[in-house]
């Protein structure tokens, strides 16, 4: 009996996707070549685009970990995920939870953050578009309702926490230089990103401005944080602080809205 | 049945292109867009893609709709194809006839049918399908090919004719692609062209491919060859040609 037109797409992407798998029999024989070498161009193309789709997205890691090296790596993560979607835009999304339970990968946990940073940087390249609050908005508040005001943080920001010198790697591959030897932070380290105009940016965020910066994004109104401010530190100067920080996210165009409750 | 107005040359929108387009407004006739290097979130693309359609006309041309498959339609990728659609405007929307996956796997690749009447069936009740849910006609392209079925009922061009009749859709004419699958498979390119229904036709795609021992191979990344542009010209028919010698991201 004839094999129907599913059939024939579950062998040709069996037969594509395991080399060892043999599907000549749906094939006609080729004008030009074996069946090995014809179907040989489907196979080559698919780990081919995939490695490729990785490397787009890892410039940087693919630099830090070698070319050789980045194709092996390449070649496990292509054999444990297919891709499941329709943009190649989100192949690699795994790539940072496998490097860090891979052996040999995980031994270097550098590399899974590098991913990570990575990730996060491409991410907020094409996040969800949102306006941007100026000093001007901030200072149109009224100075008895500003510890009422709730303050959006724009979609495109994220926190990160890493354990190793994983932006000083980053930097100076950027740069174009030899990196730095990596080694374990004595304590865990925020990182926030995000797209400022069109660019994807990070910084490394101190523990209070972290905290600071995530209870905003929980949309705690400004007095309730500056409270939260004067806990983890000198109270006294908990509202310049706060000020300061308020500052900077104006800055960094993260405020996209300032809502007065 | 109306086809759109013809719209000239065009070429494919590149990233390291936005700049160049938008400070020096260069004679491009209009720009196709890869549909799925638009349908994302927000940022720069989506920025650069509204100010160029402003000023050109845009088609959308797609690599994931996987028409032929047999898994059920994504309707979520439709969705976001009908989004794009309604905020870039484009002239038509274009895929290509292959099947890029199935069983929740996507090879990134397009691969071909086997030209038998189930597949007709199947690929053009698709094809109505989808242009129902557009609300408008979509463009179908020949891919270039490796392999052929031991299946198949007819002439690859027999049944890309007969599937934009049965499915009332336009065609996009990909030479090259002609001319690889032709050289790999010992066919006449001229039979082909000549067999395609031209009343549908509302682009062709010109780029190069590369020479292997013993088969072609679209690359798109190479000059357009001569006998490419020799076949094309010897068509008398309002040319939408766009040239590229890129590849898509896909
Ligand atoms: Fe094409």
């Amino acid at each position: 009996m004839k094999p129907s037109l599913a059939d024939i797409q579950h062998a040709m992407l069996k037969g594509i996707m395991h080399p060892g798998h043999n599907i000549d029999p749906l094939i006609k024989n080729p004008a030009r070549d074996t069946k090995d070498v014809m179907l040989g161009v489907y196979r080559y193309a698919y780990v081919s685009r995939l490695r490729e789709f990785l490397a787009n997205d890892h410039e940087k890691l693919s630099c830090y970990m070698g070319e050789a090296a980045f194709a092996t790596m390449s070649k496990a993560y292509v054999a444990k995920y297919p891709s499941d979607q329709p943009n190649a835009r989100w192949y690699s999304r795994h790539l940072p939870e496998f490097l860090a339970a891979t052996p040999p990968f995980k031994k270097s946990p550098e590399l899974a953050e590098l991913a990570l940073l990575e990730r996060a940087l491409n991410d907020a390249f094409d996040a969800p578009e949102a306006a941007h609050k100026t000093f001007d908005d901030l200072a149109a508040v009224p100075p008895e309702d500003i510890a009422q005001a709730q303050f959006a943080i724009h979609p495109s920001a994220r926190c990160i926490t890493v354990v190793t010198n994983v932006t000083g790697l980053w930097s100076s591959l950027r740069c174009g230089e030899q990196p730095p030897s990596p080694y374990r932070l004595d304590e865990p380290q925020e990182v926030l990103i995000w797209r400022q105009g069109s660019s994807s940016r990070f910084r490394l965020l101190g523990k209070e401005e972290s905290m600071t910066l995530a209870k905003a994004q929980e949309g705690l109104p400004f007095g309730v944080i500056c409270e939260m401010i004067a806990m983890m530190d000198d109270p006294d100067t908990a509202a310049i602080r706060a000020a300061t920080y308020l500052r900077g996210w104006i800055e960094a165009e993260l405020i996209s809205d300032i809502r007065l409750a | 049945m109306e086809k759109p107005a013809p719209l000239g040359f065009g070429l494919g929108l590149r990233p390291k292109h936005y700049m160049e387009i938008l400070e020096g407004n260069p004679p491009v006739d209009w720009f196709e867009v890869i549909s799925e290097n638009y349908m994302i979130p927000g940022g720069q693309p989506l920025r650069m893609l509204d100010r160029i359609s402003e000023r050109y006309p845009v088609v959308m041309h797609g690599v994931s709709l996987s028409i032929a498959s047999t898994a059920p339609l994504d309707m979520d990728y439709l969705a976001g194809l009908k989004a794009l659609a309604s905020r870039c405007k484009p002239k038509w929307i274009s895929d290509h006839l292959c099947w890029t996956g199935v069983h929740g796997v996507n090879l990134h690749d397009l691969l071909p049918v086997p030209y038998t009447e189930e597949a007709l069936r199947h690929v053009s009740d698709r094809i109505s399908r989808v242009q129902d849910y557009l609300g408008r006609r979509i463009a179908i392209e020949n891919v270039s090919s490796y392999i052929e079925y031991e299946g198949s009922e007819m002439e690859e061009w027999e049944f890309v004719g007969e599937l934009a009749r049965r499915a009332d859709c336009w065609l996009l004419l990909d030479v090259n692609n002609v001319f690889v699958s032709g050289f790999n498979h010992d066919f006449s390119t001229h039979a082909f062209i000549d067999a395609v229904p031209a009343e549908r036709v509302v682009q062709f795609h010109l780029a190069g491919h590369s020479e292997a021992n013993t088969h072609f191979i679209d690359t798109h990344d190479e000059p357009v060859k001569e006998e490419v542009w020799d076949r094309l010209c010897a068509r008398p028919s309002p040319l939408r040609t766009r040239v590229h010698h890129d590849r898509a991201r896909r």
